[in-house]
Parts: C-alpha cells; sequence; structure tokens
C-alpha cells in the first residue's frame, strides 16, 4: 500500500510526502529503467491540470527513494489552477502511476491579474487583500 | 463626528472566538500551561461575560465561538477549584503590593486588585457556570453561539482524510449541545482554514454558515460582484462571511492598531519574571504573573500601569473606531450600491488578556454603536434572513501569515500530518470487539488532541515549544501503545485508564464514531 499525501503550503511551495508499499517496490525495483542501486530508481512528480474533465501535464519533477518528502516550487503555470500530482517510477516497460492525489485549487496569487469590470478593481483595491499582516494570532502582536 | 452619520453605514458582525488546547497538569499548583486558562478567564472571559450582561439598554449581537476543549475545562469542577485558588492568589498578592502606600506601583497594583476582585465575585455568584451565562445571554439575542471543531485542527492539513474532517466537525457540534442543549447554526473554521470541497462536508453535516479570511474571496477564481462585504453561498448551500482585513488589523495589530498605544497594559513584562527554561517545561510554580507595566514606548524603560491613562486611551480609540466603521462604510457604499457588511473576527483572547483594556473598548464600541442610526451590529442570522446571497466557491486560505498555511506546515512538523492519518487509519482498520471498544474510543481521542493547531503554532513561533512537543508526542505514543495492544491481544488496562483519567473529556465520542461509522 502507498501513501501519498500533498498540501499546499504557501504562494512558493505545495509539499508531497510519500512512501511506497514494500510490495510495490519491489515490482519497481525489479523493473527500474536505469538504477543501480535504490536511491537511484527514478521517480518522478508529475503535476497536472483540471479543466472540465481535460487534464494537461504542466510539471515535472525528478525524485527518488522510496520514502520521502519534497517541496514543489509552484511557477505561474499553477495559479488559479485546479491540480492534482502523480507519484510515477521509470521502469523498462515504460512510466508507471503509483500514486495519485485528490485535486487541489491553487488560489490566484495577483487578484488584480484576473479579467475583473470598474467595480471589481475598485472593491479589490479598498479590500486590503495585498497587505500581508502576519497572520492574525495575537501572540505576534506587540 | 457622530453628527454627520446619517442613514446607513454598515451593518457589522463581530465575532469572537474563544479557544485554548486542552491543558490538565494536576501534579502542580499553577503550571504555566493551566495559567493559560485562569488568565484567560480572569482577563478575558469573565470580563467579556461582565461587559455583555452590563449592556441590558443596547440592541446588538455578537457571535462567540467556544471551542469544545475549552467548554470541557470551563465546566470541570478541577478546573473551577483551581481557577478560584488562582484568583484568591493574584487578589492576596496585588493587596500585599498596593499596601504599600508609598510605592510607585501601588496604584497600578490595587487598580488590578479590584478588577480580579469584581472577577471573583462574579465567579461566585455564578457558582463557576460560566457556560450557563452564556446561554442566558443567548437565550437574550446578545450573543449568537456557534461551535468549531473538537480539538481546533487545522482543517486543510487533513484534507485528504474527509473521516478526520467529518470527525472534528461531528464532534465540535455533538459537545456544543451536550454544554447548550441546542445544536448551533454556524461553525468556526480554525485558523479560518479552508480548502475547497470542505464546504460539502459542513453542509452534509448541517452546518448552515462559516467564516473566511479576505482571502477566500479575492483569490477565488471569480471574484463577486459586491466583494467580501456581503454574505456569499457555496454550490453546496453553505453560507460565508469573510473578514475584513482593513478593520480588523486596527484592533488587533500592534503596530498599526489600538492596543500598541503606550498608555495601555504591557503584557509581555510581568512583575516577576521567570527563566524560559522552567516555565517552558511547566516544571516549576511560576509566580502567577502579574502585570503592572504600561506599554510605556520604544526604546524607554518601561513605567508603571496609570490606569487613569488608560481609560482616555479607551474612550479615544472607540471614538475613532466607529469614525473608522462609518468612513469605510461610505467608502464601500459608493462601490457597490448598498449597505456594506463588515465582518471582524478576532480570537476572543485578544480582548482583555492580550489588549487588557479590550474588554472596556468593546463595550464604549457597542454604546455608541446601539446609539447610531447608521450602524448595526447583527448576527449572521440576522443576514441570512435578508435574503439572496452572491455565488462563491472561496479559494483555499488562512488567516495565517501569507493567506495560507505555512505558519503550521513548517519543515519541524511536517512529519506529523502523515503520521496522525496513518494511526487513524490504524486504529479503523481494529476489529471492533465491544471488549475493545473503549480502548478504541481513547486511541482515537489521543489522535484528535494531537491534530490541535496549537501545538504546530508554538512549535513554528518557538512559543513553549519544548511543551508542544511534547504533547504530539506523548498522543501519538499513547494511540501507538494502545494500537499495539489490541493488536497483540493484550489489552493494558491500568495504562488505558491512566490516559482516560487523564483526559476526561468528549465523553459522546463513542456515539459520534458509531454514527459515522468509524467503529464497526
Amino acid at each position: 500500500m502507498n501513501d501519498f499525501l500533498v498540501l499546499l503550503k504557501d504562494f512558493r511551495n505545495l509539499i508531497v510526502s510519500w512512501r511506497i508499499g514494500a510490495d510495490e517496490w519491489k515490482v519497481i525495483r525489479g523493473d527500474a529503467a536505469t538504477a543501480e542501486d535504490e536511491s537511484s530508481i527514478p521517480l518522478f512528480v508529475e503535476v497536472y491540470s483540471v479543466s472540465e474533465s481535460i487534464s494537461e501535464r504542466i510539471d515535472e519533477i525528478p525524485v527518488h527513494k522510496r520514502e520521502n518528502s519534497w517541496h514543489i516550487f509552484m511557477h505561474d503555470g499553477y495559479f488559479g489552477k485546479r491540480i492534482f500530482l502523480r507519484l510515477a517510477a521509470e521502469t523498462t516497460k515504460g512510466r508507471i502511476g503509483i500514486a495519485q492525489s485528490d485535486t487541489i485549487e491553487i488560489p490566484i496569487k495577483n487578484p488584480l491579474e484576473s479579467e475583473l469590470d470598474e467595480m471589481q478593481k475598485r472593491i479589490i483595491e479598498v479590500s486590503g487583500i495585498e497587505i500581508d499582516d502576519e497572520g492574525s494570532e495575537p501572540l505576534s502582536s506587540r | 463626528m457622530m453628527n454627520t452619520m446619517s442613514g446607513s453605514a454598515a451593518d457589522i458582525i463581530l465575532v469572537l472566538h474563544a479557544h485554548l488546547p486542552y491543558v490538565r497538569m494536576p501534579q502542580l499548583r499553577f503550571p504555566l500551561q493551566e495559567l493559560w486558562l485562569f488568565q484567560s478567564l480572569v482577563e478575558s472571559y469573565i470580563p467579556l461575560l461582565i461587559m455583555l450582561e452590563d449592556l441590558v439598554d443596547c440592541d446588538f449581537t455578537i457571535t462567540f465561538s467556544l471551542s469544545p476543549t475549552l467548554l470541557s475545562m470551563i465546566a470541570d469542577e478541577y478546573f473551577q477549584e483551581k481557577c478560584r485558588d488562582y484568583m484568591r492568589t493574584v487578589a492576596d498578592r496585588l493587596k500585599a503590593i498596593s499596601a504599600k502606600k508609598s510605592a510607585p506601583f501601588a496604584a497600578a497594583a490595587s487598580f488590578m486588585q479590584s478588577q480580579v476582585e469584581r472577577v471573583m465575585q462574579y465567579y461566585d455568584t455564578v457558582n463557576g457556570d460560566l457556560i450557563g451565562r452564556f446561554r442566558k445571554l443567548s437565550e437574550r439575542g446578545v450573543v449568537n453561539l456557534i461551535t468549531t471543531c473538537a480539538t481546533h485542527a487545522l482543517l486543510p492539513a487533513f484534507r485528504f482524510n474527509s473521516d478526520l474532517i467529518r470527525l472534528q466537525v461531528a464532534v465540535g457540534l455533538q459537545e456544543f449541545e451536550r454544554h447548550f442543549g441546542f445544536t448551533p447554526r454556524g461553525f468556526w473554521l480554525p485558523e479560518m482554514g479552508y480548502y475547497s470541497g470542505l464546504d460539502r462536508i459542513l453542509s452534509d453535516l448541517g452546518i448552515e454558515y462559516t467564516f473566511i479570511d479576505t482571502a477566500g474571496v479575492y483569490r477565488s477564481n471569480e471574484i463577486p460582484r459586491r466583494g467580501a462585504f456581503s454574505h456569499l453561498v457555496s454550490s453546496t448551500g453553505l453560507f460565508f462571511f469573510a473578514r475584513d482585513r482593513i478593520l480588523s488589523r486596527i484592533l488587533w495589530s500592534s503596530k498599526i492598531g489600538y492596543p500598541g498605544d503606550y498608555r495601555y497594559r504591557e503584557f509581555h513584562h510581568t512583575a516577576m519574571p521567570v527563566s524560559d527554561d522552567d516555565t517552558s517545561k511547566g516544571r516549576v510554580e511560576i509566580p502567577v504573573g502579574l502585570k503592572l507595566y504600561r506599554i510605556t514606548g520604544e526604546d524607554r524603560a518601561k513605567e508603571w500601569y496609570c490606569p487613569d491613562g488608560a481609560v482616555n486611551a479607551v474612550v479615544e480609540h472607540s471614538r475613532d473606531f466607529i469614525e473608522q466603521l462609518f468612513r469605510r462604510g461610505q467608502l464601500v457604499q459608493d462601490i457597490i450600491q448598498q449597505v456594506p457588511l463588515f465582518t471582524l473576527p478576532f480570537d476572543a483572547e485578544l480582548f482583555g488578556h492580550w489588549w487588557f483594556e479590550g474588554p472596556a473598548f468593546l463595550s464604549e464600541v457597542i454604546r455608541k454603536i446601539s446609539c447610531s442610526d447608521s450602524l448595526q451590529l447583527v448576527s449572521p442570522e440576522d443576514i441570512l434572513k435578508r435574503g439572496s446571497a452572491e455565488r462563491l466557491q472561496p479559494s483555499e486560505s488562512s488567516w495565517g501569515s501569507g493567506d495560507l498555511f505555512s505558519t503550521w506546515l513548517k519543515s519541524e512538523c511536517l512529519w506529523l500530518y502523515p503520521r496522525i492519518m496513518e494511526l487513524f487509519a490504524e486504529v479503523r482498520s481494529l476489529p471492533c470487539k465491544k471488549a475493545h471498544e473503549e480502548a478504541i474510543v481513547q486511541a482515537v481521542k489521543e489522535v484528535l488532541l494531537a491534530q490541535s493547531s496549537d501545538w504546530t503554532f508554538l512549535v513554528s513561533m518557538r512559543n513553549s515549544e519544548d511543551y508542544a512537543r511534547d504533547r504530539l508526542d506523548e498522543h501519538l505514543s499513547a494511540a501507538e501503545r494502545i494500537i499495539q495492544s489490541l493488536k497483540s491481544g493484550k489489552l493494558e488496562q491500568g495504562f488505558l485508564a491512566e490516559r482516560m483519567n487523564r483526559y476526561p473529556l468528549f465523553n459522546g465520542l463513542r456515539e459520534v464514531l458509531g454514527r459515522l461509522s468509524v467503529l464497526e
């Protein structure tokens, strides 16, 4: 059984953690395309955006190890998109999927870059959204 | 300025969210972590109750969220007895200090003594039954009570385990019903943490509305025409009220807000400091944290608190805030062509505990709004009665730094989330024989207690970090031990009894687990 966890951390990073089940790892090791040792078995985190029922790969990050966690840097192509992530391995039989996340909706980074009418622009201007107020925890005050 | 305020300027929803993590350390008289509760009772919860009960001639409603862990503690005679001891101790110490008439701090101590004695008297009069007082205020329509998650879990961190999310919400609902006798319509999201899809779970569990951060509106794919200045509804029928960032920061920010005024009581400096090492471990019976300084100003030695100066600041700031509400109301009304709604949510502890004069400030503001023709303090229910709401699928957001979740997802905390989900899956995989039910319920309770956002926040802020790490380790280890004992068929009755005794909360957890089919 594989564990695959994806969390949205901030406007730069997604956090991905995985642990591949012992049986699945055995199969992947046997079929690995280029691996000299376990840590060099080629794994990938693939990022897909979803619109209606069509998905499109927008990123791919080479990773390694049976159990690991990784920060995925988000470029501009992520923002405002519904995405899911897939952990895959490169094997002699081609690339095979190991685990897939549910979808995450990445917020818009700069609302003023959206298609807006005049009223919406004015609302955003008075909203205070541009203020990074360092959180609202009173522990951070004074 | 008041005479210029004619015509409707704004409706205001004020939300106070009261929460503390569950802490019980019977081996010590005043451990630091229990002082979190006693100080919040003495400085915030009771003064807020007194203030709200005093405003009999005012027409207003404020929304109050009380977390299940906090409710469990304030209803418990163990904490009530210790709180009385704490109040007596503080009052006695202040009395002794204020008796030194020639001392420069005597006036500050005398004032603080009178405050504590007033709180003590109230607590005695109501026989410690603060929940009953909140219920009465709710019956009068002064307070609109809502609930929150069982242990204040940051829900987006557990988004891919919908059973854990449902459990946090369902226990929150059940604990509320057990204490107040009715079902709440609203729900507070811990840290205002929202992720896409959460609306479905909340709606399925009967929640009608919740609160989100400003970012949840303006970082969504379709920005509503009235922005965050009106109520909004998702495709599941869940209503949202979004925080107004501009107005709320005036009340909580130390940099640009009122609480940083030099005349107010200083929070961070106590009259008798103790070593960080001792306090973070809760090892010693520390002094009770007498705070007798005022903020004073940057780069200056702290001066003693002067009650008259603080009263003047409250009057000035409450007047200014009313003007700010009115001006912002007009500004937004010019844009959206209707009376705007401002949702102002805060941690309840800001008022009194962090900002000592906060309850007095609120009292002034409520009185002024009550006398105003142009401002109204309303409840979410009042707004829902008015009908149509714009559609919104909010974006993922929180009220933490950077609008998202980095505060609780620092590198040093990341191991926690998969571990919790793994333990929960292990508990669920256990065959639920009747004889093992108690142990399974306790294992689930340990998992819930580890989910509190307080622990990762404290680790992240390096504040009581050791204690937070110890609590995480304690709950996860206990859950593991119970699970292992069930798997091996050698249930450790002594250990189980000790854990149940140490954390006597969530009495209805077994029923909720049954209802959600977690125990099968």
